[in-house]
């Protein structure tokens, strides 16, 4: 047994060695704590804009161009902050937010969350009740840098999956099981994208696609994204169930948490691919979102519709709106939001 | 609980620390209340069913001891109705029930029938099995009755093996909880390390193995030929990992705190026909068909037709036993049917090795022997993977379609990336070479008799191959749903 033990504490002293190190030198924060970061420098006027949803959002809005465009209809300086990311869920972006506002006086601040990821079916998560979801399945590292070991209770308490639970508590409290994590989710999508590059038909035109947020903008994978939103949408269309009651929904957490915070929430409609939109409007859905638009109504975060006309030839991989026309969106969303009058709060902060 | 799960890597070295600190008295007390917890991670309130056939089946064994003749095979007979009565309600009930009712509508004699609504408890037909076993072997005086309730409970329910085998022997198990297992550095590193080949076998073969089969055995009327073939050659590695890795795992795992569990699998794709592919693959449930099934039934020490008819029946037996579902019976019977089919053919088989020469190269005719049993169970496989018999069939006859080369597309919308298929192929290959070599000597052997640094490479190999490479989605194993 005394040879067993010792062994294994040799077998065990790189791992803690590798821990002690990664906890004096904590990695670089990306996506909502590198956004906290830039917050952290701006001038205490400046009014910030955040743009909350999936990849959809990271591909098809110019957050900078927006808050400048809307900064001069309205006359004041802004900061826009697009944190759009594919597979995140609210609690990602309730957690994130969290951090971006301890970080600076976020009070005033907008928030615009795609309605989309509000409607059920979509992005997965958004509707599940509060503490349902905290990260998809195999996105745990995603969550990660936001929780706090004062976070743990109430998530070891909710009603996620066990598995998921675990996996988050063990992730936030040991840095190397969540370096480890990081780094092996990153060379397996290397990995993939090293294959594709030698195996599939390479393009030499530009890319269609920008790559913010996690999209993939190379050939093969805007093919394999193809397929995977016509299985998608053929999948939910066949078992779809009605969300019912928005009110203990994690996106109506998300809309109350910035309201606590002195923020203010609107929802703003994204266009979909002709793949994806008949996903919403088939019965459940329909009446899903007209359930949606009186809820957030009662939240005082109305849905503000965006007028704007696409074709399938706008979405290359049936997901994400082609770059090219992200600037005329952006123009969209400013026409819709950016007057005295819809704007949230009017023109003061 | 799942053996792929964070539960479990929790789980397991807290149990086994405790069972070696502990005295051996109260250890059989640990064992039991952790093969509880792991049990009741799945559904708390079946256990219920669990403690019902244990105390039933405790009681008989006793029972049966102390009487003579008429009386003893009556306790016999209770406890096997017991327990085939757990099996009958909670697994075939409604099976029996969906068939009335076609039947009803097919003769317009009646409508549908109420089905019971309850799921499946976990590893009931493994549980079962073994505690039928303990019976008919007490009635048949090889074995005594336990007299001690809570290592009866434990021969039930050991953790290890609760959920999906091996199906033990009491001989094997029952003297093993008795026997006071000091730690053995030599032993639990052999169980460790077994323990870790399962989990290569299941999380980065099988899982990954898995999203290709599902993605095409769940609509197999969209796919074409091409992709039908490479789905249940899939399947017949994705079922073997699947299975083998869990046994691997239940295996190591006793292994570590000093019980050695019957081995399951034996490189069954190197088989050289069907009957040897059987004394190979799944050997406890075989042996236990073959014990408390087929012997009984005469064997093959009975006229020819009748010992064709006691494999037929076995096999559907075995069909049966696998699922509620007239896909498992179809792929027993199929079994069934290679089996008699070969006594058929035996002369048959060896004059045409005579007329092409084969006789005379019998490595050539050995390769020859297992590629194409390899084939005769892949085939077989279809039925036991596909959805509805109808599903099964529409594989069975588009597997033989033409296969085009543009259809190599498809396979890239499988569900797995171009990178995740060449893994998926590069784990199948060295899993066949691994298996190659164990026939010669064992993988475990080798590791443990390498020098040092080399072994310690290799752990730490093994450990950061199974997280990087492994699919942690914590994907049940198939025969839990047995």
């Amino acid at each position: 047994m005394r040879t067993f033990l010792g062994r294994l504490l040799l077998f065990l002293l790189p791992l803690a060695a590798g821990e002690a190190a990664l906890r004096l030198h904590p990695g670089t924060p990306t996506w909502y704590a590198a956004e906290a970061e830039e917050v952290r420098s701006l001038p205490a006027a400046t009014a910030e804009v955040v743009f909350v949803g999936s990849s959809r959002v990271a591909a098809a809005v110019d957050a900078p161009g927006f808050a400048e465009r809307c900064g001069e209809a309205l006359g004041r300086p802004m900061h826009g902050v697009n944190a759009g990311r594919g597979s995140s869920t609210a609690a990602m972006h309730a957690l994130g937010l969290r951090a971006m506002w301890s970080a600076g006086d976020l009070r005033g601040a907008v928030v615009l969350i795609e309605a989309a990821g509000g409607v059920a079916g979509i992005t997965p998560g958004w509707s599940d009740a509060w503490g349902e979801t905290w990260a998809g399945s195999g996105y745990a590292a995603m969550i990660v840098p936001y929780l706090r070991l004062r976070d743990l209770p109430e998530l070891l308490g909710s009603a996620a999956p066990r598995e998921e639970k675990l996996m988050l508590a063990l992730l936030s409290t040991c840095h190397l099981c969540e370096y480890f994590w990081v780094r092996r989710g990153n060379a397996l999508k290397r990995a993939e994208l090293g294959v594709d590059r030698l195996l599939a038909p390479s393009t030499t035109e530009p890319s269609e696609l920008s790559a913010a947020g996690g999209v993939r903008n190379d050939a093969a994978g805007i093919e394999a994204l193809r397929r995977t939103a016509e299985q998608l949408a053929r999948d939910d269309m066949r078992r779809q169930t009605p969300v019912g009651d928005w009110e203990g929904t994690a996106v109506a957490h998300l809309v109350r948490w910035v309201e606590d915070h002195g923020g203010q929430a609107r929802f703003f409609v994204m266009p979909l691919s002709p793949v994806q939109q008949p996903m919403l409007e088939t019965t459940v859905r329909q009446r899903d979102r007209d359930a949606f638009v009186l809820a957030a109504k009662r939240w005082g975060s109305p849905v503000v519709d965006v007028p704007f006309e696409t074709t399938g030839d706008d979405f290359p991989d049936n997901w994400h709106m082609r770059h090219s026309r992200a600037a005329a969106y952006t123009a969209a969303l400013v026409s819709a939001l950016c007057t005295k009058e819809r704007w949230p709060g009017g023109s003061g902060r | 609980m799942l053996f792929n799960s964070l539960q479990f890597l929790v789980f397991f070295p807290v149990v086994t620390a405790l069972y070696f600190a502990l005295p051996h008295r109260l250890r059989w007390l640990l064992l039991l209340l952790a093969s509880c917890l792991f049990y009741m991670a799945f559904i708390p309130v079946y256990l219920l069913i669990l403690a019902f056939t244990i105390v039933v089946d405790y009681g008989a064994g006793i029972w049966i001891e102390g009487s003579q003749g008429g009386r003893r095979r009556l306790f016999l007979v209770a406890s096997l109705v017991a327990n085939v009565g757990v099996l009958a309600v909670f697994k075939y009930a409604n099976f029996a029930t969906d068939n009335l009712t076609a039947l009803g509508r097919l003769t317009g004699a009646w409508g549908a029938l109420p089905l019971l609504s309850i799921a499946l408890p976990i590893g009931l037909s493994f549980h079962t099995f073994q505690a039928m076993s303990y019976t008919i072997e007490v009635y048949r005086g090889r074995q005594p009755a336990e007299r001690h309730f809570g290592i009866y409970a434990l021969y039930v329910m050991f953790y290890p093996q609760l959920v999906a085998g091996p199906i033990e022997r009491p001989q094997n198990l029952l003297p093993q909880f008795h026997a006071e297992h000091r730690f053995d550095h030599d032993r639990v590193m052999r169980g460790l390390l077994q323990m870790a080949w399962g989990f290569v076998e299941k999380t980065v073969i099988a899982d990954r193995l898995a999203i290709l089969v599902n993605h095409v055995y769940d609509a197999p009327g969209r796919h074409g030929s091409l992709e039908l073939i490479v789905a249940t050659y899939a399947f017949t590695f994705q079922i073997f990992c699947d299975f083998a890795g869990y046994s691997d795992i239940a295996l190591g795992a006793a292994r570590v705190m000093g019980f050695e569990l019957m081995t399951n699998f034996d490189r069954p794709y190197f088989a050289g026909s069907v009957a040897e592919f059987w004394s190979r693959w799944h050997i406890s449930l075989s042996t236990w068909f073959r014990d408390y099934l087929y012997i009984p039934l005469g064997g093959n020490r009975v006229p020819r037709w009748r010992w064709q008819v006691n494999l037929l029946v076995v096999f559907l037996v075995s069909g049966l036993w696998h699922g509620a579902n007239w896909t498992y019976v179809v792929w027993g019977a199929l079994h069934g049917g290679y089996l008699v089919c070969g006594i058929w053919t035996t002369g048959l088989r060896r004059a045409m090795a005579r007329a092409v020469g084969l006789d005379r190269l019998p490595r050539a005719l050995g390769l020859l022997r297992v590629l194409f049993t390899f084939h005769l169970v892949a085939f077989a496989w279809i039925f036991f993977r596909a959805r509805s018999l109808a599903d099964g069939v529409h594989v069975a006859t588009h597997v033989f379609g033409p296969v085009r080369r543009a259809d190599l597309a498809g396979l890239l919308t499988l569900g797995l990336s171009r990178f995740d298929l060449i893994l998926a192929a590069a784990s199948v290959l060295m899993l066949l070479g691994v298996h190659g070599v164990q026939r010669w000597v064992s993988i475990t052997d080798l590791a443990r008799a390498a020098p040092a640094p080399a072994r310690w490479t290799l752990y730490y190999a093994a450990i950061a191959g199974i997280l990087v490479l492994g699919k942690f989605e914590a994907q049940q194993f198939i025969y839990f749903q047995f």
